[in-house]
């Protein structure tokens, strides 16, 4: 079964202090042949995103040094990743993340409960926040 | 009591000399009363004569936060100077001990003063029984006031009463004697010759005058046994109702001193008058420095720093608060939670207004421990959903992205895990989301969706459970519903009541779930055949935690969180939750959305 389509040629950094979850994710879209980076924390996935500049990030939002909507900020305030699809993934309840997200920087972005999706989900979406990038 | 200073009265300004030598090293004790107006007046008056005069020392005066110990207002009419000048005397007396007292560095002793004028008043046999009563300030004097009003009225009332009884008694034998008199001299002046007329007129005449003489003299003995008697009968009527006024007077001292509740008296500018000892606890502040404090300065409102001025204002009105949550700021600047309650006590009125009595229940650990267990609660349902997500996505990567690798025993297991996962992160969702409840930090956002479409997506979703008990399930619905809700929280709740309405309904059952919209109003019902809701707990069904007893005999699953959230929710978006129930033929939820 495919779930992944067109991943190819894509350039992926997951920010995330969850290495089980993080590795994880990163197996299963490196089997779609997009080419993944990984950081463990906010520090290292600003530095990685300015390095790389990503075709899309996925973030989680508690996390140390700097928090997932700190390292959404920098990213938009920097000139190369004002466009860049940048996707929140939490275990903290969504709304309230995404409410917080909005007040502080105005920056709307998608906000995903980690445990509320499937691989078939996550899969739509991202091709979903890939092909409107 | 042994030495009460003696006092002179000097109108106004009271000059007290100390009868301890070995006391009075601080000089005399001059003490003010009389009207408000004229204290500060009197007070620098005074100030410049001490000044002026260095051989004395400076004379103490009273301090403004003793102010409640200068008497203030003006003499009663009705009072002669002697009572005038015999009150200011036990005033004299009272504050001279009260400011004095018998040893040097006491503080302002309210015992003392309070025993000055009842021992003054009433002997000391009096003042041993009611030793403990605090005269604190013109209310006390009212007290005194009210003794002799008594004392006064019942002794004029009575006596004039009584005199004029007499009166009219001497007057109407007279009268009678008089008449009769006149009555037989008509008959017999025609039989009598002229001179014997005159001789027995004059002899009738003296007769009746002796009578007279001795009626009156008869009543005047009467009226001043009655004078004595009635100054008895009202000394004791005063004595009876000082007495009872002084009973009630402790008793309520007592409630308010040694209540376990924080009680404060307060002006109507809110400056601290009175506390009682639960209070001073709770400040863990002595008297004298917590009165005079405002109290408004030391409440805060957290996050709405507006609402402590809202209080304020309907306090002013004279509208009661009742059971606010605030913070107080105590002596060591530690905050607590309490809850403020005001009253306006209409009875006692200050220079600026009524007073207020305050309560501050303390409420600090009962917030704690609710700020606790739902932060753990929240903290724990976020801490448990990592390695959920996980667990989860590892085994939907295998079942999807593996299948081809994994035997058919092996997949079925990972299908057991999956479920079972998804069960548990239901469970923490739950567990989360009744802590967002608890904590009111559920957002409400409002905006338009089709709830049809919402209703039989949840339908749709939760299917498999009516089909695996064979329930025959009816959904009316329109085709599109728009409504302006928080769709978000409606799912929630039409969740649960069908998890419930499959849970609780026996095999081949049924389940009907409808929609109408009715004005501005939508109403979502979900009719089920199950066991139904006891009437006896009725009443509690929306409590949490709570599960009807058949409930729990039938299912063990379930943790009695389900509707008390789905009222919650409800209650959070404007709407109401309703039910019908009968056991053994079921149950029908009803809740409206406006």
């Amino acid at each position: 079964m495919v779930l992944f389509v067109h991943m190819e040629g894509k350039t992926i950094l997951i920010i995330d202090d969850d290495m089980a979850f993080s590795e994880m994710l990163s197996e299963i879209l490196k089997d779609e042949g997009a080419t993944v980076f990984l950081a463990h924390d906010g520090e290292e996935g600003v530095s990685a995103a300015e390095e790389i500049h990503p075709d899309l990030i996925m973030c989680d939002v508690m996390m140390p040094r700097k928090t997932g909507v700190e390292v959404l900020q920098t990213v938009r305030s920097s000139g190369w990743g004002e466009a860049t699809p940048f996707l929140l993934l939490t275990n903290m309840n969504a709304p309230e993340a995404l409410a917080t997200i909005q007040q502080e920087t105005a920056v709307y972005t998608d906000c995903l409960l980690k445990t509320d999706w499937t691989l078939d989900q996550i899969a739509a979406k991202l091709k979903e926040v890939l092909a409107g990038a | 009591m042994a030495s009460i200073p003696h006092a002179e009265c000097a109108g106004t300004l009271l000059r007290v000399h100390r009868t301890n030598t070995a006391a009075s090293k601080g000089g005399d004790v001059f003490v003010i009363c009389g009207p408000e107006r004229n204290r500060s007046r009197v007070a620098k008056c005074y100030s410049e004569q001490s000044s002026s005069n260095t051989k004395h020392s400076r004379p103490r005066l009273a301090a403004p936060h003793r102010a409640p110990l200068v008497w203030g207002p003006a003499a009663p009419p009705f009072e002669s100077s002697r009572v005038l000048q015999r009150r200011n005397k036990l005033k004299a007396l009272a504050l001279s001990l009260a400011l004095c007292g018998p040893e040097r560095n006491r503080t302002p002793d309210l015992l003392s003063a309070n025993e000055a004028l009842y021992q003054l008043s009433y002997g000391p046999s009096f003042c041993a029984r009611h030793s403990t009563l605090l005269v604190e300030n013109e209310q006390d004097v009212c007290a005194q006031w009210q003794c002799h009003v008594a004392w006064l009225r019942c002794y004029t009332n009575g006596t004039m009463l009584r005199v004029l009884l007499s009166v009219a008694a001497f007057v109407l034998t007279g009268a009678a004697l008089f008449f009769l008199y006149d009555y037989y001299d008509g008959q017999r002046v025609l039989l009598q010759s002229d001179h014997a007329y005159a001789v027995e007129r004059l002899d009738t005449l003296i007769m009746i005058i002796v009578i007279v003489a001795f009626a009156l003299v008869v009543s005047i003995l009467i009226i001043v046994q009655l004078l004595i008697h009635t100054k008895k009968i009202a000394g004791m009527l005063a004595y009876s109702r000082t007495r009872d006024i002084a009973y009630s007077r402790e008793l309520f001292r007592k409630f308010y001193e040694l209540s376990p509740v924080p009680y404060l008296r307060i002006h109507a500018n809110g400056v601290i008058k009175r506390p009682n000892k639960a209070s001073l606890r709770m400040f863990g502040e002595d008297e004298l420095t917590l009165i005079g404090k405002q109290l408004f300065e030391l409440l805060v409102v957290p996050d709405e720093p507006d609402q402590l001025r809202f209080y304020r204002d309907q306090l002013q009105r004279g509208v009661p608060l009742e059971q606010k949550e605030v913070q107080v700021t105590l002596g060591n600047g530690e905050r607590r939670w309490v809850l403020l309650s005001a009253e306006v006590l209409s009875e006692a009125h200050g220079p600026e207004g009524s007073d207020l009595l305050v309560t501050l229940v303390d409420i600090h650990e009962q917030k704690e421990l609710e700020r606790i267990k739902t932060e753990f609660l929240s903290l724990a349902s976020h801490q448990l959903r990592a390695p959920l997500a996980n667990l989860k996505w590892y085994i939907d990567f295998l079942l999807t992205r593996r299948s081809e690798s994994l035997t058919q025993e092996i997949s079925d297991y990972l299908q057991k895990m999956y479920r079972r996962n998804e069960e548990m992160i239901d469970l923490v969702n739950t567990l989360l989301n009744l802590s967002r409840v608890e904590m009111g930090r559920i957002k409400i956002e409002k905006k338009e969706a089709d709830i049809s479409e919402l209703l039989r997506s949840v339908v749709e979703e939760l299917e498999p459970a009516a089909h695996e008990k064979q329930i025959e399930l009816d959904v009316q619905t329109p085709d599109t519903l728009m409504f302006d809700t928080d769709a978000r929280l409606v799912r929630i709740v039409v969740q649960n009541l069908l998890t419930n309405a499959f849970r609780y309904t026996p095999k081949e059952g049924s389940v009907r779930v409808a929609l109408v919209a009715r004005g501005s109003e939508v109403i979502v019902s979900v009719a089920d055949t199950g066991v139904g809701i006891p009437a006896a707990e009725q009443g509690r069904i929306f409590m949490k935690m709570y599960r009807a007893t058949n409930a729990r005999a039938i299912e063990a699953n379930g943790n009695g969180i389900g509707l008390y959230m789905c009222k919650a929710l409800v209650e959070a978006m404007g709407g109401t939750i309703n039910f019908t129930s009968t056991v053994g033929k079921g149950t029908v939820f009803t809740v409206t959305l406006s």
